[in-house]
Formats: C-alpha cells, sequence, structure tokens
C-alpha cells in the first residue's frame, strides 16, 4: 500500500512509517482525496474514524481508514493552520465522513469545501467560537 | 387515479428530544409524506458534555471515570478503550488474573447491555413484560458488580495497569451461578418475543441496512452483523485474552430489525459461553501491574480499540509527555449507526422508526460525548 | 443486598392522612382536614415524567422495573408533561437541553415538583467545569427534593421519593393562596 500511495502521491508525501499495524502518512490537503479513494480502491472500505488534534502550534486532521480484509490500518495526517483551515471533504468518497466532518467543524472551526452540509452538530447553532481548539 | 388530483405536502414531525422511545435525548426531523418516512434529520448534542475537551484537563488515571459515564450501558468497554491505548503508550501489560477479570467485566457489561437492548425493545414495541423480565435479569448482574467494586452502573473496573480490585470470595460461585440460570432465561425471552405473531411482522423485513451502505458509514457490531458481515474486533484485533478463548462471532445475513435482534440474544449465550471459561481459567496472582503515582506517557498516539455491545468503541490518545492528554478521541460506535439511520428509515412508515431506532440500540452518552 | 440500614421513622404514604383523622364514634364517619386529604392523594399517586436524560435514566428505570418496583409507591411513568405531576431530572443538563427542559416544565400542571437525581442536575457533577452543562437544574426550575449519587442507587431514589412525599405532607392550601 505505501509503494501505490507513493507513487501516486510523489513528492507531496511528507513521510511515512509503519507502527505495529498502522501506516501513519502525512501528506498535504490538496492530496487528500486521492489518496483516500486510492486507499478505498485497494481494500480501505472501513472509515474507522476521522478527527483532529491540535498540537498549539499547527491543527492535525487525522484519518483513519481500515481494511477489514488484512486488518491493517492507514493514518493519513493533514498538517493545517490553526486559524482559517480548509480542507477537501471526504464526503464523497465515504458515507461516514459527513457528520464526522461537521463534528470537526464544530468543535475545531475546520471548514470542509464541498461538503454538503457544514452546520454545526452538537452545539447549539448559534454558539460562537470552537471550544476544542486550545 | 384519484391520487393524481389529491394535492398532498410533506410534514415535519419533531420526534424528541424527550421521548420515551428515543433511547435519551435525541431529536429526530422527520418529513412524511402521510405515514411514510420520506427524509429524517438527526439531530444531536443534547448530552454533549464536553469530555473530550475535559480529558485534557485531567491527569490520566482522573480522565477514567469520565469514560465510564460515555456509554453508560457497558462502561467496562469505554474503559478498555482508553486503558488500552494508554497501556499501548506507556509500553505497559497487565498480569494475567487482571486480564481475565477485565474479560469477565466486559463479558458481564456485555451481557448487561443487550439485556437493556431486550428490555428496551421490547418496551418500544409495547411488549412491558420483556421489559420487567430482562431488567430482572440485569439486577443479578449488578448485585455482581457492586460485590467486586461496590458500583452498579458506573463501574470503574479498569485501572491503567489491571484492574481496581480482585474479587472478593463468593464472586466466582455467584457469577457460575448466575451463568448456570441465564440459558434458561434467555430461552424465555425468545418465548416472549422472537415466535411472536406481532413482533414478527413489526421487525420482520422492516429497516433494511445493506452491508455496503452498513460498511461506508463504518457502521459496527451487531448493526453490521445482523447485515452478515463478520466482523468482530474480539476476533479481528484481539486484545486482553480472547485470543485464547473459544466463542463464535454472531452473523445474521437479514439485514432487517430481526436480525440485529437476533445478533444480540446469540451473543448473549456466547458471552455466557466466554464467562464461564474465564471463570474456570482465572489464575492467581496480581491484579494490578506497578504504576507510579504520576503517570506520564511518552509523546506519542495510540488507538486502542474494543468491540461494546454496539460496536467498535475506540479512544485515540495523543500524549505530548505531560500528565494530561494532549487530546483524547473517543470513536463511538453509535455516532455512525446513528449517521446512517436515516438510510434505514426512508421508505417506513412512522410506527416502524421507533422499531428501527431500537434495533441499532444507540447509547446518547457516546455520540454526545 | 447492599445498604442494609434500619427503617427510618418514616410513615407509609397510606397513613400520612392518619394523624388528622378522628373517627368520630359509634358510626362510619371521619373528620378530617381538606389539607390531609389533598396532601394525602397527592404523595400516594405521583405520576412522573421521567426525563432521562443519562446514566442516572437507567437506574431510574431499574429502580421503576422489576426489582424496586416505584408503581407500589402510586408512582406510575407518563410519557407527556401534561399528564404529569413530577419530574425526575435525571443526568446532566446541557446548555442545549435547557430550554427543552424549561419548556417541558412549563407544560406540566400544577401542583409540580422536581427532584433532581444525582450529582449532575443536583450541580454539575464531574462535568461541573465544561463549557456546555448547566451546573444544576436548579439553574432553570425549582428543585423539591436532591438526591447524590453518581448514579444514585434505587434504593437512595426511592428515599428521595419519600422525602418528596413528606414534604408535601406538610403543604397547605392556606400557603398557596395570597
Amino acid at each position: 500500500m505505501i509503494d501505490l500511495l507513493r507513487a501516486q502521491l510523489g513528492d507531496a508525501l511528507q513521510s511515512a512509517e509503519q507502527v505495529d499495524d498502522e501506516l501513519r502518512l502525512r501528506l498535504p490537503a490538496q492530496s487528500l482525496v486521492a489518496a483516500a479513494r486510492l486507499c478505498k480502491e485497494h481494500g480501505y472500505n472501513y472509515p474507522c474514524d476521522l478527527t483532529a488534534v491540535d498540537t498549539r502550534s499547527e491543527l492535525v486532521m487525522v484519518y483513519r481508514l481500515i481494511s477489514l480484509h488484512s486488518g491493517q490500518q492507514v493514518v493519513l495526517s493533514v498538517p493545517l493552520p490553526r486559524s482559517g483551515a480548509r480542507v477537501p471533504t471526504l464526503s464523497g468518497v465515504y458515507g461516514a465522513a459527513e457528520w464526522l466532518e461537521r463534528e470537526v467543524y464544530d468543535l475545531f472551526g475546520v471548514r470542509f469545501d464541498g461538503h454538503p452540509d457544514l452546520t454545526r452538530i452538537l452545539l447549539t447553532d448559534d454558539w460562537e467560537g470552537h471550544p476544542l481548539l486550545k | 387515479m384519484l391520487q393524481s388530483s389529491v394535492q398532498t405536502e410533506h410534514v415535519t414531525l419533531n420526534m424528541g428530544p424527550q421521548h420515551p422511545s428515543t433511547h435519551g435525548v435525541l431529536r429526530l426531523e422527520l418529513t412524511l409524506e402521510g405515514e411514510v418516512v420520506v427524509d429524517c434529520r438527526p439531530v444531536i448534542g443534547y448530552l454533549h458534555r464536553g469530555v473530550e475537551k475535559i480529558g485534557e484537563a485531567r491527569t490520566y488515571p482522573q480522565f477514567l471515570p469520565y469514560t465510564d459515564r460515555l456509554d453508560y450501558l457497558s462502561s467496562a468497554s469505554n474503559n478498555a478503550a482508553y486503558v488500552l491505548a494508554v497501556e499501548k503508550l506507556m509500553e505497559l501489560e497487565a498480569p494475567e488474573r487482571a486480564k481475565y477479570l477485565r474479560v469477565i467485566a466486559l463479558e458481564l457489561n456485555r451481557i448487561a447491555s443487550h439485556l437493556v437492548f431486550v428490555a428496551t425493545f421490547g418496551n418500544d414495541l409495547a411488549a412491558t413484560t420483556a421489559f420487567l423480565y430482562a431488567i430482572r435479569e440485569r439486577e443479578l448482574i449488578m448485585d455482581l458488580f457492586e460485590m467486586w467494586v461496590g458500583a452498579r452502573l458506573t463501574q470503574s473496573t479498569f485501572k491503567l495497569g489491571g484492574v481496581s480490585d480482585d474479587v472478593p470470595e463468593g464472586f466466582v460461585q455467584q457469577a457460575r451461578e448466575f451463568c448456570r440460570l441465564l440459558p434458561g432465561r434467555i430461552d424465555e425471552y425468545d418465548r416472549l418475543l422472537t415466535g411472536n405473531r406481532i413482533f414478527e411482522a413489526r421487525t420482520r423485513g422492516v429497516g433494511i441496512l445493506p452491508p455496503e451502505v452498513a460498511l461506508d458509514y463504518a457502521c459496527s457490531g451487531p448493526t453490521l452483523r445482523g447485515s452478515g458481515v463478520a466482523l468482530d474486533l474480539r476476533r479481528a484485533a484481539p486484545y486482553e485474552v480472547y485470543d485464547r478463548l473459544d466463542f463464535d462471532v454472531v452473523t445474521n445475513s437479514r439485514c432487517d430489525c430481526l436480525g440485529r435482534y437476533l445478533v444480540r440474544i446469540g451473543e448473549m449465550r456466547q458471552s455466557l459461553c466466554i464467562l464461564q471459561q474465564c471463570l474456570d481459567r482465572l489464575p492467581a496472582g496480581e491484579v494490578r501491574a506497578k504504576v507510579g503515582r504520576v503517570v506520564k506517557p511518552p509523546a506519542g498516539e495510540a488507538y486502542g480499540r474494543v468491540e461494546s455491545p454496539r460496536g467498535e468503541f475506540g479512544c485515540y490518545v495523543v500524549s505530548d509527555g505531560g500528565t494530561s492528554p494532549l487530546r483524547v478521541r473517543l470513536r463511538a460506535p453509535s455516532f455512525f449507526h446513528l449517521a446512517a439511520l436515516p438510510q434505514m428509515l426512508r421508505g417506513w412508515k412512522v410506527g416502524d422508526v421507533v422499531a428501527i431506532l431500537g434495533s441499532i440500540d444507540i447509547v446518547l452518552g457516546e455520540v454526545d460525548r | 443486598m447492599g445498604i442494609g440500614t434500619r427503617e427510618p421513622e418514616r410513615k407509609a404514604p397510606a397513613t400520612l392522612a392518619a394523624d388528622v383523622v378522628a373517627r368520630l364514634p359509634g358510626g362510619n364517619l371521619v373528620l378530617t382536614t381538606v389539607d390531609a386529604v389533598l396532601n394525602w392523594s397527592k404523595a400516594s399517586s405521583l405520576w412522573y415524567l421521567s426525563y432521562g436524560l443519562a446514566c442516572c435514566a437507567i437506574e431510574m428505570m431499574c429502580t421503576a422495573a422489576s426489582r424496586y418496583d416505584l408503581d407500589r409507591f402510586g408512582l406510575i411513568f407518563r410519557g407527556t408533561p401534561r399528564q404529569s405531576d413530577l419530574m425526575i431530572v435525571s443526568g446532566t443538563v446541557t446548555k442545549k437541553m435547557a430550554p427543552v427542559l424549561a419548556q417541558l416544565h412549563a407544560q406540566m400542571a400544577d401542583p409540580k415538583y422536581v427532584i433532581a437525581m444525582g450529582g449532575c442536575a443536583c450541580e454539575g457533577g464531574p462535568f461541573h467545569d465544561s463549557y456546555f452543562t448547566v451546573q444544576g437544574v436548579d439553574q432553570i426550575v425549582p428543585v423539591d427534593v436532591y438526591i447524590a449519587g453518581c448514579p444514585p442507587r434505587p434504593e437512595a431514589l426511592i428515599d428521595g421519593i419519600f422525602r418528596l412525599q413528606e414534604k408535601i405532607k406538610h403543604e397547605s392550601l392556606r400557603s398557596k393562596v395570597g
């Protein structure tokens, strides 16, 4: 899988390492959808999780895709600036992404380009701010 | 012929957030054409307590009781995911006795949760007897936990490195007695519900969830296994001592409410089997590994996943080397199942909404966190 | 089973009116006060709206079910506030839920009572420093009885209901007028 991704993304792939059954990759936002589609085509059809981490210096989007056949996990990390973060939506690739991205928007303020319904999901509609940012 | 001259319009019906059958504070905005559901928009967040943010303000051991309160029907599973992740970061392993005790806690919680499912699902479909019977059995499990850790519901049996306490004298005997008693009771529920004409009419063929849709929404647990996909994390990614235990993964290819119900009934029997094995093989020894007073896992990230009664409950912990986590992400199976709910509701009548919602067995505590 | 303490000095609802009931000698008439009879009837059949929010809701459910049975005290679960006298707030109240809670309370007809069950409903519980929780349901509605616990045992809930019945016993029509 790592070779396929390297072939597809080329220099865009910032880093890759295998930790136990997780293949952890770091890539920029513009390569995200292509990488996700490639993973899905090769059996990673279980969109286990999608979240963001505020490391104080940057916001990292973390996508966890699992192949039920092999049990392997691919973890895609997309670094973003802490304010004005934008990333393309994965709701066209995985159905679960729609709600998960709404949650990340709600709690972190990340905007997902192309999302069908980017509204708050957990907090009240008139809430100001994004609580999970540090 | 008559229909073309009749003007109809869609009606929006609000169900919840206070409703006896929404299994918590869930609001469903149903768009109806007559009695048929055309669309559904679940509104969640009524129980959003900010647990993930609280996690950043507590130390690693302090956060453990908060995990109990997420999927409150099966506290041990939530504990297990968090503890698995943190122990991975710390490269800590619990002693053998602790692992077996953990599995005992997990399986007792699984049975308890499935009993609540039988109770509430039956109650939702107006079989109130099922509610009274199933809760009666669940009280026996509460007694066991009360004997062990002192709490009935939010047990916090897990601790970093092991379990909180060793089981007292008489626990194993009482648990064996429980295992002897329950199969007959499960047969009773079968006689009450499974063959019942009304129950069948309300669940057979209702609320179809095709396996491709289920996988696309990352459904797991009985919701996925009720659509024929044999994914059980206790087999696929074993933790604690599940790789040494003998049990079947229960699936059902019906894809409907009845299928999901049958999977849970089957799982209760399998859990009893696992429980018996653990009680028989329980080794002597310590119940907790040595953990320092101050817990500071090295910087890194880990994802702990367990098979909770609802599906894959995951805990993604990111550590920066300090005493509090940098980020605790709780991956709740019910969140994904609710996201798939509109797909399952379209085309069914209002009366079926309750049956379908009941069959996916959500807990709002973990959906909203 | 669990906490075995001595029975508290509390009279069961059927005899709440007993101390102001006097049998007239020789006949089948009893002499009592309007207050006593009204309070007795109010306390003996509190129909509750189970406002089950979180974990405490499960304990409330268990209290109402087979082993602990709330029906024997006259408490029946009603799904609508229009038919309820009592609201048992069991669980954490969030800022999103607060207006709904206020609306439900307003929809209940007088006389109505509120029991705050569990730490979260009493004062925020373990989520006292969360950005989205209301620190105690008494910030929204008046509370009659607070039951501590996380979650409180079924016996604790029943004890709380007894206390509410005691409280109702001491109500008076006079205090409501003027």
